[in-house]
């Protein structure tokens, strides 16, 4: 589910840098995540775009392509005015978080 | 580059990025000075240091409601210092919004992503 090969070769292996950037991740995805979930309550589809938008390139750097394409998807049913399965991808992006928060803690710890 | 230790603003609300930016601009060219801002109201007040050019992201309200967006932001640098490189950042692979941004001033539309850390550093390396 994470793949390292860029944050890799941007850091050179420099695992101190590597792990600065997946702790910045890690302080601010689940935010984002919380604010999504508000949005879906609020029917806030033009903020919903806004908050997928913005973790879209962070999900590309820290190598989660799956949640990238969710976001995308959130991105466009918005923009396209399809809101009906917009909760349903929420809580796809929503686990793939999950998962991959769990493996970038365990980095964290264990590196 | 002309200037020798040029000032660099970079303006985005997503710390990852700024920071994985301008780790990777000076390790290319040590010499340079950056500064980062999350909003583009906090950079409006630096803009009298006189910086040599500025990466401005598209959507800089994702964290603030109440924030400018990146567009505003660009034409009240273009106000204040019309020569001042500014390079827009933007998610979005879109053909208007990088109309828009180059209609504005800006000197290039960057899309976010793995390549645009270098692009940014060609761009840079070019204006200044």
């Amino acid at each position: 589910m994470v793949d390292f090969t860029f944050l890799e070769k941007f850091s050179k292996g420099d695992i101190l840098k590597m792990k600065k950037y997946v702790s910045m991740y890690l302080n601010t995805a689940p935010d984002s995540f919380k604010k999504m979930q508000q949005n879906i309550k609020d029917k806030s589809w033009s903020d919903l775009a806004i908050n997928a938008h913005s973790l879209k390139p962070q999900a590309e750097f820290m190598g989660i392509p799956s949640l990238k394409e969710v976001l995308i998807e959130i991105e466009n049913k918005v923009k396209n005015a399809q809101f009906d399965e917009l909760e349903t991808l929420f809580e796809r992006a929503n686990a793939i978080h999950i998962k991959s928060e769990l493996f970038l803690k365990d980095y964290i710890e264990t590196s | 580059m002309k200037n020798q230790n040029p000032t660099l603003f970079i303006v985005d609300d997503e710390p990852l990025l700024a920071e994985m930016l301008s780790d990777y601009l000076k390790e290319q060219y040590p010499g340079f000075n950056i500064i980062s801002f999350p909003t583009g109201e906090s950079c409006l007040e630096k803009l009298h240091e006189n910086p040599d050019a500025v990466v401005l992201d598209f959507y800089l309200n994702s964290k603030e409601k109440d924030a400018s967006n990146g567009i505003d932001i660009l034409k009240e640098i273009k106000k204040r210092n019309s020569t001042l490189p500014v390079i827009m950042l933007s998610s979005q692979k879109s053909y208007g919004v990088a109309t828009k941004t180059i209609m504005y001033g800006a000197v290039h539309y960057v899309v976010k992503g793995e390549d645009a850390f270098n692009e940014i550093y060609e761009l840079i390396k070019a204006n200044v």
